[in-house]
């Protein structure tokens, strides 16, 4: 199997490689490098969010209470199940199938969307309620949610300033996260054109694998991002938006 | 390939320390190409699937200060289940699997560092201008 590989790959192997096993070796060992550095920047944001949480438990219980975890919930269905669409396009590639290749690059990429989709709703929510700091900030100073702020104070212990915070920190990782799926969106949408190509046959399937490993990172970071952010309070069917 | 075999001899001999009992012999080369079985993606994304499930039975009742650890506890569960098998760190030689472990050892430094200056300072009575 393997040497079938190898003897079909000649020409996809690049000059300063000694062979396709050692190219694959250093593919995979520089994507988990750059995996690393992304874990890096994430985990700044996780320790604000850790920090700012042990300060404000009660910010944290009431700003959660804004999310809908019914959305949330569905997003991180569908996020899971494009990391299962996606190892199966990389198996794909690996058996040399054009056609299923081309079938779960466009799975994933449509969950992708799927997923940035119901995030935009989401958003569009929070702007509409004035919960974006900064720019649209006034769902406390509304009168018929005026009378919340007793509530957070009896109940949670917290200000509307506090919420805020819990605000400014979901949407900074909430956002970061979604510039990470719009950049795999781009290439895994690159990636279906040359898989239509046929530039991943002939035992050249590993960029394909490559990309994986990124797509299941932002997966990684999403299956962290659902309970730190929408489940705070718990959940409780049909309970208080 | 024959004639560069020499080259990763060295990882061959390495290779054979981790074996996983399932006789591929796929660790017999660092870099040498496995094809996971569809039914092994199947059982992770069942897996997964009912993970995503327990974490909200698990937010559907109060436990108190049990609530975020037991959360982490499952979500740790899911990402691990992620990179061990649709990012084939099983299948993947020992240098990839250190970088990978490498990351959150980093974060973990970051991490234990950051939180025991906020957290423990009040307890020796240093000043806390954050409070």
């Amino acid at each position: 199997m393997a040497s079938e590989t190898h003897a079909a790959g000649h020409g996809i192997l690049h000059h300063h490689f000694d062979d396709l096993g050692q190219q694959r070796e250093s593919n995979t060992l520089g994507m988990w490098l750059f995996l690393a550095t992304e874990l890096m920047m994430f985990g700044g944001l996780f320790l604000a969010y850790s920090i700012y949480r042990w300060q404000f438990p009660g910010a944290f219980h009431a700003g959660s209470q804004h999310l809908n975890i019914t959305l949330g919930t569905i997003n991180t269905f569908v996020l899971l199940a494009s990391s299962f669409t996606m190892a199966m396009a990389v198996h794909s590639a690996a058996t040399g199938n054009k056609q299923k290749l081309l079938f779960y690059l466009i799975l994933t990429w449509l969950f992708g969307a799927a997923f940035l989709g119901i995030k935009a709703v989401e958003w569009t929510t929070d702007w509409k309620e004035g919960l974006v700091p900064g720019f649209h900030w006034f769902y406390y100073q509304e009168p018929a949610n005026a009378a919340k702020v007793p509530e957070l104070f009896n109940q949670w212990a917290t200000t509307p300033d506090q919420v805020l915070l819990y605000f400014v920190v979901y949407f900074s990782m909430t956002g970061l996260h979604a510039i990470h799926m719009i950049v795999g969106l781009g290439v895994v949408g690159w990636y279906i054109l040359l898989a239509a190509r046929n530039q991943f046959v002939g035992g050249n399937d590993q960029p394909v694998e490559i990309v994986g490993l990124y797509w299941h990172l932002i997966d990684i970071i999403w299956i962290f991002l659902f309970p730190l952010l929408y489940l705070v309070a718990g959940f409780h069917p049909g309970g208080p938006h | 390939m024959a004639k560069h075999a020499t080259t990763h001899s060295h990882q061959a001999s390495g290779g054979h320390g981790h074996h996983e009992g399932h006789g591929h012999g796929h660790d017999a080369h660092a870099g040498e190409h496995h094809i996971v079985p569809v039914s092994t993606y199947l059982a992770v994304i069942s897996f997964l699937m009912v993970l995503l499930i327990l974490t909200l039975v698990a937010a559907a009742f109060d436990l108190g200060a049990l609530n975020l650890p037991i959360a982490m506890v499952i979500a740790v569960a899911k990402a691990a289940a992620v990179m061990y098998f649709f990012m084939h760190l099983k299948w993947s030689s020992k240098l990839v699997r250190l970088f990978a472990t490498i990351a959150f050892a980093f974060l973990a430094i970051l991490f234990v560092f950051s939180l025991n200056d906020y957290i423990g300072r009040g307890w020796v009575g240093m000043p806390t201008p954050w409070k």
